[in-house]
């Protein structure tokens, strides 16, 4: 299973790292021993860093993270020291630079996932000639057939009826439909990105209308010293984003983008995960990375003292991201993501565990190490990726003719 | 590999006048420190979020302000270049999921980031009020998209 650094979730919050870390400078980073001789170099712009590293396949990966994430892997996880000559310009420079940077960065991981989406092509093809099941649908698994008539759910769909129309959930199953009539007719294997999104669009409807509720294996499990109760802060921040998802599901149940089923499905997931958090009194958050069946190997050998302190690590993170994210009335949902992604690392053995060996990062590292190097990528679209392994919040779609 | 190491030289090229004379202003070093730092880091990281959303309902927080520099250059690209609007949406989504947004269609930020990429293209003034037209010109994105145009810096 591909390891997760709390270094990773900081480039969510681009530029939080002190003073260091803004304005433009180069980075040198004190060479290792073993994989990494010649050191390492990066450029960090108003605390983002861009660097290059070794991916699979013998990719060349633009990799870009919070100034706090770099830091944290290579100053402190690796132990190596770290070198930044601060150039003297102005921030309109820095903006550019950024700018630049940033282009060539969307323009890769665009490319990425066209790359992923063609993977999932292939590999629904090969289903098909197998007639093996297909491959599961990213988010679908968040809720569960199971839990259907779940009263919050309930709830939800009252509010969709009355916010978007009685017969709203029936014209998005009939749209997905239709869709997937014309695919099958169509028997055009270059379209089947729309076809999963046709399939995520009828199952969103499917769970909406059905009043699925929370699949409990989607719940990230808190350790005892991360799970206080609820402050009052924090129950009228989830009450805001209640009301916010409420409207924004309605909203997507109207919209006319092909690709909302996932949206959808994500949405609902978080909004019954507020609910039941309120009724509770006590946070329940998605957990990205829970797998049935799943074992969670350790990442590294330590004492068992060493873990209840990273766990302590993990619980303090955690109450600090409650505070900052669900305290404020408006809860940013990019920030609220950063806490789903908190809770799924405190789920676990805390901070260090989570962050995985230090080593898998260098590059020359054996080939399923690359695979597990960490970067940056956030929470729902590795959940996407961790599908073809099965993860959480994958589930099957329901039979289709194409 | 070596067109992406071309790209990458050519950014860095790209900055060189604009560093023209530019001294290096202080060299920092930052020694290792295993035992202390991390949760610190990771502290003031919410705190970063916590000064930014502390603005008001259109806050940009610094995952909103790179959310909106990655459309913005991305809007540019693709104006440049061919594809049909589906596959542009589909971008769209997709960087917008790389943000944790799902629901990007409500965020006054995507349609201005649009805008402002459509600027930075070098899009005419008449190709942009053709572009608002056909949006539709009384929408609420669409004026959102030609505020970005003409105040890119905003």
């Amino acid at each position: 299973m591909r390891r997760l650094a709390p270094a990773a979730l900081l480039a969510a919050v681009l530029g939080a790292a002190g003073a260091r870390a803004e304005g433009l400078g180069f980075v040198y980073v004190s060479s290792n021993v073993g994989t990494a001789s010649g050191g390492h170099a990066a450029l960090v712009a108003d605390g983002t860093v861009y660097h290059l590293q070794s991916a699979d396949e013998g990719l060349l990966l633009l990799v870009r993270e919070a100034w706090s994430a770099f830091q944290l892997v290579y100053a402190e996880l690796e132990n190596r020291p770290l070198q930044v000559a601060v150039l003297d310009v102005a921030p309109e420079v820095t903006e550019r630079v950024q700018g630049s940077f940033a282009r060539l960065y969307v323009e890769q991981e665009l490319e990425l996932a066209r790359r992923e989406s063609l993977r999932q092509d292939v590999a629904w093809l090969e289903a098909y000639a197998q007639a093996r099941p297909t491959p599961e649908l990213r988010g679908a698994g968040l809720v569960s057939p199971e839990a259907a008539g779940d009263p919050d759910a309930v709830w939800l769909r009252a509010v969709l009826h009355a916010r978007a129309g009685h017969d709203s959930l029936s014209r998005v199953t009939a749209e997905s439909e239709r869709k997937l009539a014309e695919l099958a007719h169509a028997a055009d294997p270059t379209r089947l990105e729309e076809l999963r999104e046709a399939l995520s669009l009828r199952e969103a409807a499917r769970s909406l209308d059905g009043a699925f509720g929370l699949d409990p294996r989607a719940v990230a499990v808190l350790p005892p010293e991360a799970d206080e109760p609820l402050t009052p802060p924090e129950r009228a921040g989830l009450e805001a984003l209640s009301t916010r998802l409420e409207h924004a599901i309605a909203e997507l149940v109207l919209s006319a983008r092909p690709d909302r089923g996932y949206a959808l499905l994500l949405a609902q997931g978080r909004y019954l995960a507020a609910r039941r958090s309120l009724a509770a009194n006590h946070l329940l958050l998605l957990d990205a990375f829970a797998a049935p069946g799943r074992v969670e190997a350790a990442a590294d050998d330590v004492a068992d003292s060493v873990r209840a302190k990273r766990r302590e690590q993990a619980a303090a993170l955690l109450r600090k991201g409650r505070e900052q994210v669900l305290a404020p009335a408006l809860v940013d949902e990019a920030s609220f993501n950063l806490l789903e992604e908190v809770a799924s690392i405190a789920a676990r053995d805390g901070r260090a565990d989570a962050a995985g060996c230090a080593s898998c990062r260098r590059a020359g590292a054996a080939s399923s190490q690359r695979r597990s190097r960490v970067t940056w990528r956030p929470r729902w679209r590795r959940h996407e990726r961790a599908c073809a392994s099965k993860t959480r919040g994958c589930r099957r779609a329901g039979p289709t003719t194409s | 590999m070596n067109s992406r190491r071309a790209l990458l030289a050519a950014a860095l090229i790209a900055t060189l006048p604009a560093f023209g004379c530019t001294a290096i202003s202080a060299i920092v070093e930052i020694p290792s420190d295993i035992s202390a730092g991390s949760s610190r880091s990771i502290a003031g990281s919410f705190d970063a979020i916590s000064t930014s959303s502390s603005s008001g309902g259109d806050a940009s927080t610094p995952n909103k302000t790179s959310y909106q520099r990655d459309l913005r250059q991305y809007a540019a690209l693709f104006v440049k270049g061919s594809g049909t609007s589906e596959e542009f949406l589909r971008g769209v989504a997709r960087i917008a999921e790389d943000h944790g947004i799902t629901h990007w269609e409500s965020d006054a930020m995507t349609p201005r980031a649009i805008g402002q990429g459509l600027r930075d293209a070098k899009l005419s003034e008449a190709d942009m009020d053709a572009f608002v037209d056909s949006v539709g010109r009384d929408k609420p994105a669409a004026q959102l998209a030609l505020e970005g145009y003409r105040q890119p810096g905003g």
